[in-house]
């Protein structure tokens, strides 16, 4: 009897230790809040359908973007975890510098045949959710949407280029023309917005005339 | 020079006794054994037989870490070869169990290979259906939510 009480003493002394841990430090905030939600699931009968959402983060940042763009149709709380900025962070701090490039290219092709060039620069964190960033090129200089033409994207978090036949594509691509940051860029005073317009013609950008017609950034 | 030895009791009043090094890779412990010293630590919400599990990762760890200066990289290869076969012979609900332990025991390599082998059950799974019932998960989506989350992260192939 006594002995039980002993115990029971001690284990309230524990939880008042914890609680002193609460205040001491942020990254043990962390560990006493999860350990409410893991009193939880203590009486499960079944195998866990609650991840406490700082352990889903744990277990998220360790996949590519495009299998997280599949996750988010798990359920909602998948989908709302992998939106938060504070998973982006995490994510982001867990693949280091390579997801903070900007990378853009454009292409010459006049006298030199064609040739792509490559060219990266520091990037501000992006504000919310989408996971890459498209570019848009073209080989020709018709406005007619051709084989030829298409979509480029380099996926910042995998750091792998796609690409894409124009027509088969419907995505956000004007996201990307917000993030040019090349001084030469911020200086031009035209083309800030869509290089396609809604019929998906292209607009003409020449930052270099007579050189370089063709951009392809992203 | 006789090492120390702490006590943490498991949810079912099973004592363990352990090298205070062993425990001391846990965050939690290494507090508590300063604050407390010479007592029992019970560790309420943890199972003997996860706590045993627990155990025997911060042995092996401890070990290794304890031939020090040398650390070869052999070493901590066969150090990562043996974590993956220690996760690998836990079966799902368990390894959820172990991932709750060493989160809640702050523990982060621990942390780090149960989080790992999470991920590669997860990413294992042929579709999202898949995945809900590997985890138990509920589908709390509509098709429709289903279809616009699908649309919006649309991928050039």
């Amino acid at each position: 009897m006594k002995r039980e009480r002993e115990l029971t003493n001690k284990i309230d002394r524990v939880k008042t230790s914890d609680a002193i841990i609460e205040t001491t430090s942020t990254s043990s905030l962390t560990i006493a809040k999860q350990k409410k939600q893991n009193n939880i699931p203590e009486d499960r009968t079944t195998n866990s359908d609650l991840f406490p959402t700082d352990l889903l983060m744990e277990i998220l940042k360790k996949f590519p973007v495009k299998t997280l763009a599949r996750l988010m149709c798990v359920s909602k709380l998948w989908a709302s975890t992998i939106r938060r900025q504070e998973f982006n962070n995490l994510w982001s701090s867990n693949r280091q510098c390579s997801s903070s490039s900007l990378i853009f290219a454009f292409k010459r092709d006049k006298g030199y045949g064609q040739e792509f060039f490559f060219f990266s620069s520091p990037q501000a964190q992006k504000p919310h959710g989408i996971f890459y960033y498209g570019a848009c090129f073209a080989t020709g200089t018709s406005s007619v949407i051709s084989k030829d033409r298409g979509v480029m994207s380099f996926d910042v978090r995998s750091e792998k280029f796609h690409f894409t036949s124009m027509t088969r594509y419907y995505g956000k691509l004007s996201l990307m023309y917000t993030w040019w940051t090349l001084k030469e860029l911020q200086d031009m005073s035209y083309e800030e917005l869509p290089l396609w317009d809604k019929d998906w013609k292209r607009r003409t950008v020449s930052i270099f005339p007579g050189q370089v017609e063709n951009l392809m950034f992203l | 020079m006789s090492k120390k030895m702490i006590v943490l009791k498991s949810s079912e009043g099973v004592s363990f006794v352990v090298e205070e090094a062993v425990a001391r890779q846990s965050k939690i412990i290494s507090f508590l054994v300063e604050e407390f010293p010479d007592r029992e630590l019970p560790l309420t919400n943890m199972t003997s037989e996860i706590l045993r599990k627990t155990i025997e990762y911060c042995k092996k760890h401890v070990v290794e870490d304890d031939g020090g200066g040398d650390s070869s990289s052999s070493s901590s290869g066969d150090l990562k070869e043996w974590d993956v076969k220690f996760v690998a012979e836990i079966d799902q609900p368990r390894l959820m169990d172990l991932l709750m332990a060493a989160n809640y025991l702050d523990i982060p390599s621990l942390l780090d290979v149960t989080c790992q082998k999470v991920a590669d059950t997860i990413a294992a799974c042929n579709d999202e259906k898949e995945i809900r019932a590997t985890f138990n998960i509920e589908n709390d989506f509509t098709e429709e939510e289903v279809e616009a989350i699908r649309m919006e992260n649309q991928y050039p192939i």
